[in-house]
């Protein structure tokens, strides 16, 4: 039996990123590598890019307003400060 | 207790609860136990705007080259919109302003629909330029069956919780600390966490069938004025989800009552059903605007699909299982028409929030000065 994969369903990365000397956030590095993360705003009060810091640390350039629980950041508002896993689905 | 307009005890904001505790006095914002709602009601601000701002003298010529069923799809969206509106515009000041019980919550829900009541003008404002008639459109809110329908599952929560605190303001002090009002207070509490997920869902999902309807036209450069005023709502609404997605997780979270935390906690299937139930009267909804034919880039499947991304992203917002198995966006353009810098008014017609923020930089250090000579 062969197991059908939904193509219209998400799939959960993991990825690890590291600190640029631009200022470009973590929702734009992960979209330079050819991911399509959701996001809506880009501004840090929606809430689409929210997703999981497993290691690592961020520095928001911008103050999120969205809801943001203890291991999540806004990957529209943030910057890695030092090399960051995350999780999301895309 | 009945509800004072002006409490005269004296206590300590940071021991209040969201709600349910004593009734504000002073609209002070120097204390604050959660900042995040003055920030929200900021950023509102820096996001005013009024319909009139946007032209729509060629979505009339537009609306008229319409396709019969086009012109169905735009005008039922329209109308939906206006129903959740006109809900939005009063009932967060009727439900929650008699049980709130911080002076920066108060303020904020006070914002919040103050911003809904702009959103209700500007569907006067697109009838009036789009119709010759637009009474009609307006009459058939209250008798159109598929409308009517959305109204009671919207209003449900809302009414239920209004009925109850009205219920409950008018017993004595007496009655109210006996078992009897214990029982009922937490049932008072109940309501209103459930009400807080029914109306995140109106703002996080119910608008989204029509925002993705308003954009396709404008992608093909139909009606592009209504989609301007659609993109401004769709930017408040963000806004205004974002403030209910904070309320019911300090509560679910256990930083506000800790009822609050145990009620959460027993009406986690009941919140995941309401968001269930609601995406599927949201597919049923795009069927309905699509039964004599759909549009160019939508369809009943395709918005269907878009109805379940959009829910299982607020689901999970919340801290809840998504329950479609989190399907991709099937629609990669709304991304872009909701992108906040991307919604562009002339600047002298608006304010523009990114002026707003570290507009004025007061910690100037030596080393600015360093290359200055005299």
């Amino acid at each position: 039996m062969t197991r059908e994969v939904n193509p219209n369903a998400s799939q959960t990365h993991r990825i690890t990123l590291f600190p640029s000397p631009d200022p470009v956030t973590v929702l734009q590095q992960l979209e330079k590598r050819g991911f399509k993360v959701p996001y809506q705003c880009r501004e840090g009060y929606c809430g689409a890019c929210r997703m999981v810091l497993m290691k690592g640390s961020v520095d928001y350039i911008q103050e999120p307003l969205a809801w943001c629980g203890d291991s999540e950041i806004l990957a529209c508002s943030c910057v890695v400060a030092v090399d960051a896993t995350v999780t999301f689905k895309a | 207790m009945a509800y004072q307009t002006f409490n005269q005890r004296e206590f300590d904001t940071f021991s209040q609860p969201m709600f349910f505790g004593e009734t504000v006095n002073v609209a002070r914002y120097d204390q604050q136990k959660f900042p995040i709602f003055e920030k929200l009601i900021e950023k509102q601000l820096s996001f005013f705007w009024r319909p009139e701002e946007v032209d729509l003298t060629r979505d009339r010529k537009d609306f008229i080259a319409l396709p019969e069923h086009e012109q169905h799809i735009f005008l039922s969206n329209l109308k939906y919109q206006t129903l959740l509106d006109s809900v939005q515009g009063r009932s967060p000041n009727v439900a929650l302003l008699p049980l709130v019980s911080l002076p920066e919550l108060e303020t904020w829900i006070e914002t919040w629909a103050f911003s809904e009541t702009i959103h209700s003008r500007s569907y006067t404002h697109i009838m009036r330029n789009v119709l010759t008639e637009p009474g009609k459109v307006f009459d058939d809110i209250v008798h159109n069956p598929a409308i009517v329908e959305r109204a009671t599952s919207v209003t449900r929560y809302y009414d239920a919780l209004i009925e109850a605190t009205q219920r409950f303001q008018v017993q004595t002090d007496e009655w109210q600390a006996s078992a009897d009002g214990k029982k009922a207070l937490r049932d008072l509490k109940r309501k209103l966490y459930l009400t807080l997920a029914s109306v995140n869902v109106l703002e996080a999902i119910r608008f989204y069938v029509s925002f993705a309807c308003s954009f396709a036209f404008a992608e093909r450069s139909r009606m592009e004025g209504n989609a301007k005023i659609i993109r401004l709502i769709a930017r408040d609404e963000a806004l205004h989800l974002t403030g209910t997605q904070h309320m019911l997780n300090l509560m679910a979270r256990g930083h506000d009552d800790p009822d609050m935390a145990e009620i959460a906690e027993e009406e986690r299937d009941n919140v995941r059903q309401i968001f269930i139930d609601a995406a599927q009267q949201e597919k049923e909804w795009a069927a309905y605007l699509f039964k004599d034919g759909s549009m160019i880039g939508l369809n009943t499947d395709i918005l269907s699909q878009y109805v379940q991304h959009i829910t299982d992203q607020r689901l999970a917002a919340i801290d809840l299982e998504p329950a479609f198995g989190s399907p991709k966006n099937p629609l990669p353009w709304m991304d872009a028409w909701l992108q906040s810098d991307q919604v562009q008014v002339a600047p002298q017609e608006t304010e523009i929030s990114t002026y707003l923020v570290g507009a004025l930089q007061s910690d100037v250090d030596t080393g600015a000065l360093e290359d200055f000579e005299l």
